[in-house]
């Protein structure tokens, strides 16, 4: 009989108590559609106030960058920072119900490489608004705030995309001596993160190095490489089309539960959040500008970072969840004593429903993020995308108009492809 | 136990209370009155930054030089102040409260930046088909600007702990448009510890 109450009780809190990742679905499918300004406008019906707060501004900040509006999604993402920073300092009060109730009872501070990923989209956005000092600032900040992680014990170290994209901003804005320094970092965090260097890293490492006149770095680079050098004198001097594809969604974090035992031997109940990918339309993509055509690479697998982030807080989380169960455990033995069975009861029926993941995550950000650079002539060219299947077959051409290449400059095109735009 | 859950119910609902009755309060300050709030870049320090750099700059002795040789006072232009730091600086703002300490010094003329030429020209032209003959201003009679005043803010950022030291740097640069000497050369710093809470 007391099973069965509990049983339906459960049930009856747990569909109360809907996590946060399962109420994004109808913005989600606004933006499968291809409708970010309806998804915008769908987000600031319910803005978020209170522990979610930083989620709403980087979902508001995302959606508002991918409808156009560059200079609002930075005020918004501006905004993300201040409320990081006072984050930062610890609440008692949210603490105390960490302990007691669950993860969601603190304010959702953000993981390491989505605190990165800010500084990487308010960059995009000044390049977008044609700002590159205004980039430049973000580039700088970046670079702080990875040496601060770096300082932490369970933070990150590095971030290989963002250090990729300050390399970027530093060669737009021709100081060619800080961009080596961001591509030397880029080399070294994208070896941290165990991802494959992309080709063009490569190239631009033996470029720079050979601009330089670095020539001991530049025989090394090319001797681990194992690389034909003639593309270097191809591209110095003349202007280039930086393609960048957001390609998909982030993966969403569920709850899962498991019994562990604590370390008495008695198994206690606790839930883990685990990351489910999204699925991704295409497998490749490749840019054709005028005549010229050239296969995009993946910069930044976002996807596989946040699996890593997760998995590297797993033991800490685990063992802080045990405490919190046995704690919860302790609570109600104690009101069985004082209380009665029927208090002690309550207080496991509380301790069973609160006891929910915290899934929160950014979810408007993109799976992977696609770079390519091509060399151009002077003159304007028609661009395009090609989204390839798995045997290469292209699945859908997307159109990205006519782009001006002027020499010695940079020409961004930026582009999101949350799913694969519908036929008509 | 019991009692302790009361205490606990009391104590959430006095603090929901205590939230609920935060109103927002204006109150009109000084606008020379310094106020730090986060540490960053603010108003403060464009004021303060722009009059040390100008009353430097007009102290200096190629004005005289110039005042002296010319009989007359020399015209100025600003031109691009760059933020190289690691703050998102309005330098408009500032560029603005350089301007002004430069007018108001009476030592220096000035003319409009290349922006605010265009659209002088073009109420000139304006003038030109629809304004009466009394009245018009006739294009080709601009002055030419003698110097150009360029400039950058660098940053130079560490933390450790809760301890936070912002040193910024403001780099002038008065260059003669004649043959690109630079005449004056004004820095000036500005060094920011901050201290930041554990607890909230």
């Amino acid at each position: 009989m007391h099973k069965l109450y509990t049983l339906g009780l459960l049930v009856l809190f747990l569909s109360g108590c809907a996590s946060y990742s399962n109420s994004f679905q109808q913005i989600e499918s606004l933006l499968v559609q291809q409708k970010p300004q309806e998804a915008l406008v769908e987000l600031e019906k319910k803005p978020a106030s209170g522990r979610d707060r930083l989620l709403y501004l980087l979902d508001k900040a995302m959606l508002q960058r991918m409808s156009g509006l560059f200079a609002e999604s930075n005020t918004t993402f501006e905004e993300a920072k201040k409320l990081i920073a006072s984050l930062r300092a610890t609440s008692l009060v949210e603490q105390a119900g960490a302990v007691t109730i669950n993860d969601s009872a603190m304010s959702y501070e953000g993981e390491d490489f989505e605190q990165v990923l800010i500084h990487v989209y308010e960059a995009l956005n000044y390049i977008a608004l044609g700002q590159l000092d205004e980039a430049r600032v973000e580039a700088l900040q970046v670079d702080e705030r990875l040496k601060q992680l770096s300082e932490g014990e369970d933070n990150i170290k590095e971030d290989a995309f963002s250090r990729y994209l300050a390399g970027l901003v530093y060669e737009a804005e021709h100081e060619l001596d800080e961009a080596m320094i961001a591509y030397r970092k880029a080399y070294e965090a994208y070896q941290y993160e165990s991802e494959a260097l992309p080709k063009l890293l490569k190239k631009d490492l033996l470029r720079l190095t050979y601009q330089l006149g670095l020539m001991d770095e530049f025989v090394k680079y090319k001797k681990e490489f194992d690389m034909d050098d003639s593309f270097i004198e191809d591209a110095i001097g003349r202007g280039e089309v930086v393609v960048l594809l957001h390609a998909g969604l982030a993966p969403i974090k569920r709850s899962t539960s498991v019994f562990v035992n604590a370390d008495d031997g008695v198994p206690v109940r606790i839930s883990l959040p685990v990351y489910q990918s999204r699925k991704l339309a295409f497998s490749s993509a490749r840019l054709t500008v005028g005549t010229t055509s050239v296969d995009l690479e993946v910069a930044d697998d976002i996807d596989a970072i946040a699996r890593a982030s997760l998995e590297s807080h797993k033991a800490a989380m685990t063992a802080r969840l045990i405490a919190r169960a046995i704690a919860k455990a302790a609570i109600s033995k104690q009101a069985e004593k004082q209380g009665g069975e029927i208090a002690g009861f309550l207080a496991d029926v509380a301790a069973l429903a609160t006891e929910t993941a915290d899934t929160r995550s950014w979810l408007t950000l993109p799976k992977r993020i696609y770079l390519s650079r091509l060399p151009m002539d002077d003159g304007e060219y028609q661009a395009s995308l090609s989204l390839l299947g798995q045997q290469g077959e292209v699945i859908q051409n997307v159109n990205l108009g006519l782009i001006t290449v002027r020499s010695g400059e940079k020409t961004f095109v930026e582009k999101t492809v949350v799913a694969l735009p519908r036929l008509q | 136990m019991k009692r302790k859950m009361i205490v606990m119910a009391m104590a959430t609902i006095l603090m929901t209370g205590l939230n609920a009755c935060k109103t927002t309060t204006v109150e009109r300050v000084d606008t020379d009155s310094v106020q730090d709030l986060s540490g960053n870049w603010n108003d403060t320090d464009s004021r303060l930054v722009s009059s040390r750099m100008v009353s430097d700059m007009m102290s200096r002795k190629w004005l005289t030089n110039y005042q002296v040789k010319k009989g007359a006072n020399p015209v100025l232009i600003v031109g691009a102040v760059r933020n190289l730091s690691h703050e998102h600086i309005n330098t408009r703002t500032f560029i603005s409260d350089l301007e002004r300490e430069l007018i108001n010094s009476g030592e220096v003329e000035f003319v409009a930046s290349s922006k605010e030429r265009g659209e002088i020209r073009a109420e000139r032209q304006d003038q030109a088909n629809n304004a009466s003959m009394g009245t018009q201003n006739v294009a080709g009679e601009e002055t030419g600007a003698d110097f150009m005043l360029k400039g950058q803010i660098n940053t130079i950022f560490d933390a450790a702990g809760d301890t936070q030291v912002k040193y910024y740097q403001i780099d002038l640069t008065l260059i003669s448009l004649k043959d690109n000497r630079k005449v004056w050369l004004g820095q000036k710093k500005i060094k920011k510890v901050l201290e930041t809470g554990r607890f909230r």
